[in-house]
């Protein structure tokens, strides 16, 4: 009785391990189908887990149904929320342009100048990466030099963040604009 | 159905008082206020389910339910402070889909994307942001990582070479 009640309340950890080890197995296997595709596989991997894991458990504890619909549900909103901490922790490697300077800097012994820290980041070139990444995700579609919607699915998470920065901040950003940029006098010296 | 019960209105509780302490007035260390609320609130929470006669109904039975409990809030408080730097600000990923969905269907041009970026000057933006986060510091004409800046670096950079991934951003 103890071990079942012990693996029902393990299970979103189970299904966080089953996560990290098939995305680390597929990263490695599968190289050729680009860094989300073993992050959205590992992702189902590791909800199967816990789903199976918290079932059995719930099954064998012979929990009313709607406990066990309760259980369940709690156990799966866990490992979801672990599943998006693991997601934008790899993402960092991704997609992050500070993550990136810092890892510049790491190599560089962790000292650069400022110019030529600066100097390895066009604006530009960053600018043009967000965009062509975008593109090339099916995220905004080029037709005759315009920019359209593509895929929905950011957008509806960027529309929800919108709705909650309302809610919590009581604020909306003005068009288009997205982090807070730094004031200029904040601008650290020597970067234009 | 107790203990489900119990983890959302813990979690529930803890959102709610940060929802109130922002709309008052929000701290100036964001993030580790964040932490602090909804960290703070389950030790606070299961003290008081263990207390208020009222309440004792609703506490956890046995080492396994409170373990299930804690992982749930733990779970949904780092999820949700993950989640807090997107509501702060737009990333400038998300900025541009935005602002091309608001052209409702007549698009935009590369250069009028390019120009909602460029007025935020992303470098500078990233290094600002490490400089107040302490993962550099300015030394003269140098930036010089601190031992958090070599934390991240180093971790993200293993974890980056395990995967055999080229360096992102």
């Amino acid at each position: 009785m103890l071990q079942t009640s012990a693996l029902l309340a393990i299970a979103p950890l189970l299904g966080l391990a089953s996560y990290c080890l098939s995305h680390l197995l597929l990263s490695r296997l599968v190289r050729s189908r680009g860094h989300y595709y073993p992050l959205m596989i590992g992702c189902g991997c590791g909800l199967i887990a816990t789903l199976a894991v918290s079932a059995a458990a719930l099954a064998f504890l012979q929990e009313n149904v709607l406990d066990f619909a309760a259980l369940l549900g709690m156990n799966l909103v866990a490992y979801l929320a672990f599943s998006f901490g693991y997601f934008n922790f790899i993402n960092l490697n991704i997609a992050s342009l500070r993550i990136r300077m810092l890892q510049e800097l790491a190599e560089s012994g962790g000292e650069m100048p400022v110019e030529a820290l600066t100097g390895l980041y066009n604006t530009e070139e960053v600018i043009a990466l967000r965009i062509d990444r975008l593109a090339g995700g099916g995220h905004l579609i080029e037709r005759q030099g315009r920019f359209y919607s593509g895929k929905r699915q950011f957008l509806v998470v960027g529309r929800i963040f919108d709705f909650l920065r309302l809610v919590i901040l009581g604020s909306r950003l003005p068009l288009g604009r997205s982090n807070p940029a730094p004031a200029r006098e904040q601008v650290p010296q020597g970067v234009s | 159905m107790r203990i489900a019960g119990l983890a959302f209105a813990l979690f529930l509780a803890a959102f709610l008082l940060h929802w109130i302490i922002w709309r008052l007035r929000i701290p100036r260390r964001q993030s580790a206020a964040l932490l602090l609320i909804l960290l703070g609130t389950l030790p606070l929470g299961l003290a008081a389910v263990g207390i208020v006669p009222a309440w004792q109904d609703f506490g956890p039975c046995g080492f396994w339910e409170y373990f299930q409990v804690v992982i749930f809030h733990l779970a949904l408080s780092l999820a949700y402070v993950v989640a807090y730097s997107a509501i702060e600000g737009r990333s400038p990923s998300m900025a541009l889909l935005v602002y091309v969905a608001d052209a409702r269907g007549q698009g935009r041009t590369r250069e009028q994307l390019a120009s909602v970026l460029r007025g935020e000057n992303p470098v500078a933006a990233r290094l600002q942001a490490m400089l107040r986060d302490r993962m550099v510091v300015q030394s003269g004409s140098h930036f010089v990582l601190t031992a958090k800046g070599w934390a991240w670096a180093r971790s993200l950079g293993a974890f980056r070479g395990f995967l055999g991934m080229e360096k992102g951003g």
